[in-house]
């Protein structure tokens, strides 16, 4: 940009590109987060069902921390690849906030769950597919309100189904609600992509 | 009757990284260099003079071994950038 005389209408025209771009950017990084924490519960479950089934002891339910440190140095990871051009939206807050107060009550109930007898799977899958599916209508990203009722709806099996099942489940339930949506949201940030899927 | 229009925000660059600004919680020095295609030199120069009327709040920090400067509307901005545009409307609306 040139230092120069401007009319009126020129201001107007930069005001609305500027606006205009930062809210492009938005749809920009969207998928990242969802696929981190969506494959860190998948490992986890998997490893999980895994030690249920060949060893039966009860100190395997300890492993369920890896969800957290796994989902963490994704995030340390992710946010460390963002090395230029870094901005935070408004929109950006509001969903920091989402996931600070769903994070929060997941890991409060999750401790509990240490202590008291109590449906975990199921309250964990519903909390986080209410989470994803808030994100969704707060983003305007459709794939996370469809796939987030669906596990909401899913996680319902969790209060019939019992026993090393319901470990895979939940795993299921999570392909459903973060794995799938975002995939399909990373290909939709970058054009060139789903254009080049769209012609296959 | 037309309002006067801040000297400081009617220009090019200036007005473009405020509007950027204005839309965003905080953003970085490379962030805002790359919306508006401005060379470091003479965006650092606009950013000063924005952060020296108090309406760009400028951090200096690390991010890594990088160095990062991110760049936040001061309230100061936010009313300066609504007078500006209040005062854009008495040009074009009649």
């Amino acid at each position: 940009m040139e230092k120069r005389e401007m009319s009126e209408k020129e201001s107007l025209a930069i005001i609305t590109e500027m606006i205009l771009k930062t809210k492009s950017n938005v749809k920009n990084r969207a998928g990242g987060p969802t696929l981190i924490w969506g494959y860190a519960t998948l490992i986890t479950s998997i490893l999980i069902y895994a030690g249920w089934e060949l060893i039966g002891q009860q100190w395997i339910m300890y492993g369920w921390i890896l969800i957290p440190v796994i989902g963490l140095i994704g995030m340390l990871f992710l946010n460390k690849k963002e090395k230029t051009g870094y901005v935070k939206t408004y929109l950006d807050k509001v969903i920091s906030y989402i996931w600070i107060v769903f994070g929060v009550m997941g890991a409060l109930v999750s401790a509990c769950a240490f202590l008291i007898s109590i449906p975990i799977l199921f309250v964990i899958s519903i909390l986080m597919s209410g989470g994803i599916t808030l994100t969704g209508y707060v983003t305007g990203f459709k794939q996370y309100i469809y796939f987030g009722w669906a596990g909401v709806l899913l996680s319902f099996l969790l209060t019939v189904v019992g026993g090393s099942v319901s470990v895979l489940i939940f795993a299921a339930i999570f392909v459903v609600t973060m794995i799938i949506p975002g995939h399909i949201v990373n290909t939709i940030k970058n054009p060139q992509l789903s254009e080049s899927i769209n012609t296959k | 009757m037309f309002k006067e229009l801040n000297p400081l925000l009617h220009s090019e660059l200036r007005l473009a990284v405020m509007s950027l600004l204005m839309s965003v919680e905080e953003a970085d020095f490379v962030y805002i260099r790359q919306q508006t295609g401005a060379t470091a030199g003479n965006l650092s120069i606009q950013v000063d003079k924005l952060n020296k009327a108090g309406y760009v709040e400028v951090n200096k920090t690390f991010k890594g071994k990088m160095p990062c400067t991110t760049l936040k509307i001061t309230p100061e901005g936010i009313k300066a950038f609504e007078e500006y545009v209040e005062a854009l409307k008495s040009y074009i609306v009649k």
